[in-house]
């Protein structure tokens, strides 16, 4: 079925797309609404919960190295319990994918592109992720590494850019909102960044393992994670808590500020452009794993087919995903709960059930 | 050179029924000459060849002087003559190079026809084939489509044997191999494939092979019909196969593990596999100092960018991002635009479909006109147009750039995709702005990592991305540091340089 | 039967007249199978996104599997504001 097998760098670099991803443009938000000026507190927090989450999610798929969450559901539980798992994941994978398109054209038609119907805009990125699924696994990866440096590249101009305008004293008082409300914020950066890491689980039995492939990883999770800190780092500095705890697309605020000698102004599109690169792998790898894991739930023998269709579907949810602004606001928290499941929870069961079963063959 | 195996039909035994046969097989044409002798006063012979194809001076100094020689023949050797006439004649009398057998009709035509000459003998059903080709062929002269400022000058000719030396030549190492089939049912072309063998990886080769052996055509004109035979089966406007009149450029490309690919009638000649960089660079990137390299390198990748973007760019921030202008060039922008009937995309797509017009006919213009159209071209369509307020000054600067950078892409198959494509970014950009150029862009490298050359992704190295051979592609490290060959397609033989 | 289905319709017939032939010359009944039924799937829902009629959200789901939770967070989060 998938026959293309990606590199250990390449694996890294795919990781750093999947936790920066769109949270490029929203986290700041949600952490800086939660934990107000020690929201970058709340971001190294999460990367200190998350990244053994990450490293979890690693060590799980070694259990069955050659196979998908997907595939080892059905061997572990059987046919109908496992099935049922795998249904969970599917709908998670396809209702992420939908979000995330959700989450890109709402914020190009309301920022940038405000006369044009939304239903457009997802029609434009889901061409892309069809095609991206219909290329395969080793193409989607082999252009992450073709777009990275041009990525690197304006991520670190958007910091250049902004440093002269950050102002520490936006930070003070730290630690004013005590532990509990940064943790509060750290549920939402452990979460929407390494949690929704779980879609990993689909791909990493494509993977050509090397002794450095551990270590490739947990460096592409550490990067992620520093960028994502960074990047709350700045924006408070840049725009303070109370603008960014109010707005939602906070980075873009930030980056709407740049202003270099009354010559280079308004560029945020270097933003917008980091942003929408860095959701579209997240997007596709998401649509990927619903693509693949449909495919091996009903033992099909390809899952090209499906990325059409797939398509459609997601057309179709990516609208119906919220009614307004919100109940965006609102249906957030929830997936904090979501994520964690799927990242910990049911892979923590899926263990012991293994252990257990292990167990009891050594018994006999 | 033995071109064909003998196969088909056999000859007649009786001489005059073959020469009859092969006059009414060739329609009586009248360059066909039959020279009939008799040997020793009692073999019939006749020698026959192609008058224009064959070298008329080297038959009579070579084959028929040593023919009518056989007169004086002592009586040991008459008899060894008597017993064996071919052999004798093959291995003894003629003073000729390259002799073979010849028993077929149709290699027989082959060979006669690609200007061997026939030695014919009566009551036997076999020939001989004497090389004495001679044609008129263009001496070797400089590139016409890819000049250079520093470098050898000679170019390939359309006579493969020329070109098979030109590369022989450069390479004086037996491990040299050459193979020749021939493609082309009615052509017959000679289609030669030259390669390192300690070099070359054998899954290439084997790939080369099987793809021309499986080609099924009449004729063969050009490479560019072998070229889109043996390329990689997917529909991409891409070139995956390199080719270049330059036998600099070949040699290099034979020392890192490619493959040469020769056709008899054409100075272009092919390279295998080929790879997105290598379209971007050119010999001369070798001859000079690697910091010159390096930035013209940067620049010619520059100018792919622009080529492929600079008319998207421009849409798309007139038309929807025109807040990312600095003011006064906003201003000034605006009211250049401001008499102009045609939005932003409109106006682009005249300009660009109008620039190729130019181009194309540019390049079939007699030289004696030539001058008259650039200036036709520039001034009297740019300039007016902008006076009359069909479009306006700037679209005229981009337009301009972009023309001038795709005669910085050194390969004219890459220039034209990057070409093709840019339109359709265009599209995009008047519909989506900068947005639509983004997934415009994504989707093309999208497509571009799919692709594969003989096997070998299409934009190693850089993705997958290869650390080693960075120090060849967009930039070029100084000689002494590229101690290996490009790893992407051989791991044979990697070290160019021993190390001291 | 508004234009918006009737496009929908025909793009969805296209689709399937590329794409299921290639299917069924290979014997792929199941894959061809699930296709048709996502295709289907995927015309509805594309419909009902076009005429921008608002359905219940498929974020529906998680909600309900996890509105206890939520509320135990929120009372968490509330009670320790005072």
């Amino acid at each position: 079925m998938e026959n293309g097998r990606i590199s250990s760098r390449q694996l890294a670099v795919l990781v750093i797309y999947f936790i920066i991803g769109d949270m490029l443009l929203i986290l700041p938000s949600l952490t800086i609404s939660a934990a107000k000026q020690d929201g970058w507190i709340s971001g190294g927090m999460g990367l200190l919960i998350g990244w053994p989450i990450a490293w979890f999610l690693y060590r799980f798929s070694r259990l069955f190295p050659k196979l998908t969450i997907i595939q080892y559901n059905r061997r572990l539980l059987g046919r109908w319990v496992g099935g049922l798992i795998s249904l969970f994941y599917l709908y998670y994978y396809l209702v992420t994918t939908a979000m995330l398109l959700r989450e890109a054209g709402d914020f190009l038609t309301t920022q940038i592109f405000t006369e044009t119907p939304i239903n457009a805009i997802h029609f434009m990125m889901i061409v892309t992720l069809v095609w991206g699924t219909k290329s395969g696994l080793e193409a989607i990866a082999r252009s992450g590494e073709t777009f990275f440096p041009l990525y690197i590249f304006l991520f670190l101009a958007l910091f250049v850019l902004l440093l002269p305008q950050a102002e520490l004293s936006r930070l003070q008082p730290v630690m004013g909102e005590g532990l509990r409300a940064i943790t509060h914020g750290s549920l939402y950066s452990s979460t929407f960044t390494f949690c929704e890491l779980n879609t990993v689980l689909m791909f990493l039995p494509y993977v050509v393992t090397s002794k450095t492939t551990e270590r490739d990883y947990l460096i592409g999770v550490f990067l992620g994670g520093m960028a994502i800190c960074s990047i709350i780092l700045l924006t408070l500095l840049v725009i303070g808590p109370n603008l960014a705890s109010s707005y939602l697309y906070a980075t873009y605020a930030a980056a709407q500020k740049i202003n270099v000698g009354n010559f280079l102004q308004r560029v945020e599109a270097i933003l917008a452009i980091n942003w929408i690169l860095s959701t579209f792998f997240k997007t596709i790898l998401d649509f990927y794993a619903f693509l693949l894991g449909t495919a091996q739930l009903f033992k099909l023998r390809d899952y090209r087919p499906l990325s059409i269709p797939g398509g459609m579907l997601l057309f179709g949810l990516a609208f119906a995903i919220t009614t307004n602004t919100v109940y965006f606001d609102y249906i957030v928290d929830y997936y904090i709960f979501w994520d964690f499941t799927c990242a910990f929870v049911l892979p923590l069961m899926l263990y012991m059930v293994y252990k257990f079963r292990s167990q009891t063959m050594l018994s006999k | 050179m033995q071109l064909v195996s003998d196969s088909g039909k056999l000859l007649d035994a009786d001489l005059h029924n073959n020469i009859q046969s092969i006059r009414e097989a060739l329609g009586h044409s009248p360059d066909l000459i039959v020279r009939e002798m008799v040997l020793a006063d009692q073999w019939g012979v006749a020698l026959l060849f192609i008058n224009g194809l064959a070298d008329r001076t080297m038959i009579q100094t070579s084959v028929l002087k040593s023919l009518t020689n056989l007169g004086a023949l002592k009586p040991e050797q008459e008899s060894s003559f008597r017993d064996a006439p071919l052999i004798y004649l093959k291995e003894k009398a003629l003073t000729v190079g390259d002799i073979g057998y010849v028993n077929g009709i149709d290699s027989l035509f082959t060979h006669l026809l690609s200007g061997d000459a026939i030695l014919l003998l009566d009551g036997y059903r076999e020939g001989l084939r004497i090389g004495v080709t001679g044609r008129e062929d263009r001496t070797v002269g400089e590139p016409t489509s890819q000049p250079s400022i520093r470098g050898p000058m000679d170019a390939f000719t359309e006579n493969i044997q020329t070109n098979i030396s030109l590369i022989r030549r450069r390479i004086k190492d037996p491990q040299l191999w050459l193979e020749i089939h021939p493609i082309g049912t009615i052509t017959k072309t000679s289609v030669a494939i030259m390669y390192q063998k300690n070099i070359v990886s054998g899954q290439i080769l084997q790939e080369v092979r099987t793809r021309l052996d499986a080609i099924d055509i009449d004729s063969i004109l050009e490479s560019g019909y072998i070229e889109e035979f043996i390329q990689d089966k997917t529909a991409t406007p891409f070139p995956t196969v390199y080719n270049s009149e330059r036998p600099d450029t070949i040699v290099a490309g034979i020392l890192e593990g490619k493959v040469a690919i020769i056709i008899d009638g054409t100075p272009f000649v092919l390279l295998v596999p080929a790879l997105f960089v290598h379209f971007l660079q050119t010999p001369e990137d070798y001859y000079q100092r690697s910091d010159i390299s390096t930035l013209i390198r940067m620049i010619r990748f520059m100018s792919f960018l622009i080529v492929l973007l600079a008319p998207s760019f421009y849409i798309a921030i007139t038309t929807f991002h025109q807040e990312m202008l600095p003011t006064n060039l906003l201003l000034n922008l605006a009211a250049q635009r401001e008499g102009v009937p045609f939005p932003a995309f409109i106006e682009a797509l005249m300009m660009e479909i109008v620039y190729e017009i130019l181009r194309e006919a540019g390049i079939r213009m007699p030289r004696t006109v030539g001058q008259a159209v650039s200036i036709v071209g520039t001034l009297v369509i740019g300039q007016s147009a902008v006076e009359a307020g069909i479009i306006s000054a700037a679209m005229v600067i981009i337009v301009s750039i972009t023309a001038i950078s795709s005669y910085v892409i050194p390969a004219n198959t890459m220039s034209i995709s990057v070409r093709m494509i840019r339109f359709v970014l265009m599209g995009l950009a008047a519909s989506f702005g900068l947005f639509g150029i983004l997934v415009g862009v994504i989707i093309l490298v999208l497509h571009l990592n799919t692709l594969r050359s003989f096997g070998v992704p299409y934009l190693s190295p850089l993705a997958p991305f290869n650390l080693d051979a960075q120090k060849d592609s967009l930039f070029r490290l100084p000689w002494p540091a590229m101690r290996n060959r490009p790893k992407m397609y051989n791991r044979k033989n990697p070290v160019r340089q021993s190390r001291k | 039967m508004t234009l918006t289905t009737i496009v929908v319709g025909f793009c969805s017939l296209a689709i399937a007249a590329f794409e299921l032939p290639p299917l069924i010359k290979k014997g792929w009944a199941r894959e061809a199978l699930i296709f048709i039924v996502m295709l289907v799937a995927g015309a509805i829902v594309s419909i009902v996104a076009l005429k921008e009629i608002q359905t219940p959200s498929p974020m529906r789901v998680p909600e309900l599997i996890y509105k206890p939770l939520y509320q135990w967070m929120q009372h968490i989060l509330q009670v320790k504001d005072d």
